[in-house]
């Protein structure tokens, strides 16, 4: 009995420590007042009308999502054919292929991030944007792979050896057993890939230009200039856009997102 | 006529060549089953015929046609999984419809074939059924019918009823059997299992380490196993080996076997239950004189374990027959029941 009312005792603590910020965040958004505090004096919605006009705001949330889009596709385009051959050949030196796809959850993103700056735009003509896709390509590929790569483990490539037998050339067959059967791993897959991109900072805060920034760097520049609650506004609608998104796909696909 | 035909064929995974220089010739119509114990390449066979493995040497024929290079989907060939391997996602009926969608089939056409498959193989009536609702028979049947509705004129099953229960297998290998033969195709049956393999086969090539140690009917296997690795397969114990002198064959102790033959080394061997035992030690051809070790109750029979100085030997007897070990007694080997091996396997 003592040890759970302990165990009960470090729930809460975590869970204050956890749920906190986020409800101190929430307070602040609806506050009347300019200055960030907590507890909120009065209550409006004028952070969030603030939030949801400015323009850097508005222009950021189309860039990281056009990016976030475009880096996780490519990201799928390149990783689910990786995951593909990885779990159904055996060839000499497929730790280190499987090691190397792996590797940027090895390098910090911001480094990542630099080195696409000094090395990457410069080549590419300076485009932010561009850059901004790579980026995302590259930080979503060890996702991909791994998440695909745990579906296509429970998959038996007989299934497939089976549709070829019955008169499927290879392309089509991949497509019709394949796919079908790992699809719920390559939506998740999707999910992640694109909130981890849409949430990212480290390569945003490199990668960008007055024109072309992604939002959570917008955000960031708001901050060092002034602050005040219309970040906690942008900060909520943000985590809501990523509450609707893991929600529905579970509620909807019957896809449980794992990490 | 050969319908197919390896020849000379090296194959394998990657480096690891499994079948090299490999023949086997089937004919149209029968059922031939390769048997052997994991690893001798009986599953490499069929994967090279169904064209899953790619050959790096060597020619495989259908029907006369070079298909050594022909790619998997325009081979048709029919192909039954261990695993059953049905399409978890399509129910019964878009199981055994899949292959008939890819020739492009009319919706009708489809509608009956697949219909009457199903009834064919006893499954009328589960057409709306997902494969993870489905016991392992049933599934095995849903494979059947999806590779057989196309009317392929050959049939390749890799251990189709190794995941049954004993009961079951039994009854779907005379299934397997009957469809096989009403619809006269030529099946190739990949098997570890000796009685499963005998009972159901127009013909055994019996593998190992690649190679087919012996191609026959199963009554002839069974009754003249060439060489010692099929004699075992087919169930003879207790080898003699034996030496030609003067003209006969003898053993190291030196008892004379009525063989024939001019090898200069020859291995004598009998079934448990075809041996003879008499108490006391007599003599003469075909005896070999020991002591009882271990006395096992079978059930119907007794079976005892000899020493004699040329090893030891298993001998079945009836279950009245009662010895105590350490007794004298002489094995006797009937000439009808004794084979002669040539081979050192």
């Amino acid at each position: 009995m003592k040890k759970s009312r302990l165990l009960l005792v470090i729930t809460i603590l975590t869970y204050i420590f956890l749920v906190g910020p986020m409800l101190i965040m929430v307070g602040t958004s609806f506050s009347s007042t300019a200055a960030v505090s907590f507890p909120p004096t009065g209550f409006s919605l004028q952070w969030y009308e603030k939030a949801l006009t400015l323009p850097s705001f508005q222009r950021g949330f189309v860039t990281s999502l056009s990016v976030s889009l475009i880096g996780t596709t490519l990201a799928m385009l390149l990783g689910i054919p990786a995951a593909y051959a990885l779990n159904k050949y055996r060839f000499r030196g497929k730790a280190l292929v499987n090691g190397f796809f792996l590797s940027p959850t090895l390098i910090p993103s911001l480094v990542l991030g630099f080195a696409l700056l000094r090395s990457f735009i410069p080549r590419i003509g300076g485009s932010v944007y561009l850059g901004l896709a790579v980026g995302y390509t590259l930080i979503a590929i060890p996702y991909i792979i791994r998440t695909t790569g745990s579906a296509l483990s429970n998959f038996d490539f007989s299934i497939e050896e089976a549709a070829r037998s019955l008169g499927t050339p290879a392309i089509p067959a991949f497509f019709l057993t394949v796919i079908p059967n790992i699809r719920s791993g390559l939506i998740s897959a999707f999910i992640l890939a694109f909130i981890n991109s849409f949430n990212d900072v480290s390569i945003g805060v490199f990668i960008s230009s007055p024109g072309t920034m992604t939002l959570p760097t917008a955000m960031q520049s708001l901050i060092i200039g002034r602050l005040d609650p219309t970040i906690a506004a942008a900060s909520v609608l943000l985590m809501l856009m990523t509450i609707l998104l893991m929600t529905l796909s579970e509620k909807l696909l019957g896809i449980k997102l794992k990490r | 006529m050969a319908i197919l035909e390896l020849k000379n064929v090296s194959a394998g995974y990657g480096r690891n060549t499994i079948l090299k220089d490999f023949c086997i010739s089937i004919e149209e119509g029968k059922l031939v089953s390769l048997l052997g114990s994991s690893g001798c390449g009986k599953t490499t066979t069929l994967r090279t015929m169904a064209g899953f493995i790619d050959v790096s040497q060597g020619q495989f024929f259908f029907d006369g046609q070079d298909y050594t290079h022909r790619p998997i989907h325009k081979r048709g060939f029919g192909y039954v999984f261990q695993s059953y391997a049905l399409f978890p996602h399509l129910n019964v009926f878009e199981n055994v419809a899949f292959g008939l969608k890819r020739q492009h089939v009319g919706k009708a056409e489809i509608q009956t074939r697949v219909t009457e498959m199903l009834s064919r193989v006893g499954l009328a009536g589960f057409a709306d059924r997902l494969p993870a609702d489905m016991s392992g028979g049933q599934r095995q049947r849903v494979a059947l019918a999806r590779a057989l509705v196309l009317k392929p004129r050959v049939l390749l099953m890799d251990e189709p009823l190794s995941n049954l229960d004993a009961r079951l297998r039994v009854e779907m290998r005379v299934e397997i059997r009957r469809l096989q033969q009403e619809m006269g195709i030529t099946a190739v049956y990949v098997t570890h299992d000796q009685e499963e393999c005998f009972s159901i086969s127009d013909q055994v090539a019996i593998m190992n380490n690649g190679r087919i140690e012996q191609m026959d009917t199963p009554v002839h296997i069974y009754s003249h196993p060439v060489n010692e690795f099929t004699a075992r397969f087919v169930g003879f114990e207790n080898f003699v080996p034996l030496t030609r002198e003067n003209g006969r064959y003898a053993s190291a102790s030196g008892t004379v076997f009525e063989a024939e033959g001019t090898a200069p080394k020859l291995k004598a061997a009998c079934r448990p239950d075809d041996l003879q035992l008499v108490p006391g030690h007599e003599g003469g051809v075909m005896c070999l004189r020991g002591r009882i070790v271990v006395a096992t109750f079978l059930g119907k029979q007794m079976q005892y374990l000899v020493n004699t100085k040329e090893g030891d030997y298993l001998v079945n007897t009836a279950a009245d027959t009662l010895y105590a070990p350490n007794d004298p007694v002489t094995i006797f080997f009937p000439a009808e029941k004794t084979i002669y091996t040539t081979d050192e396997a």
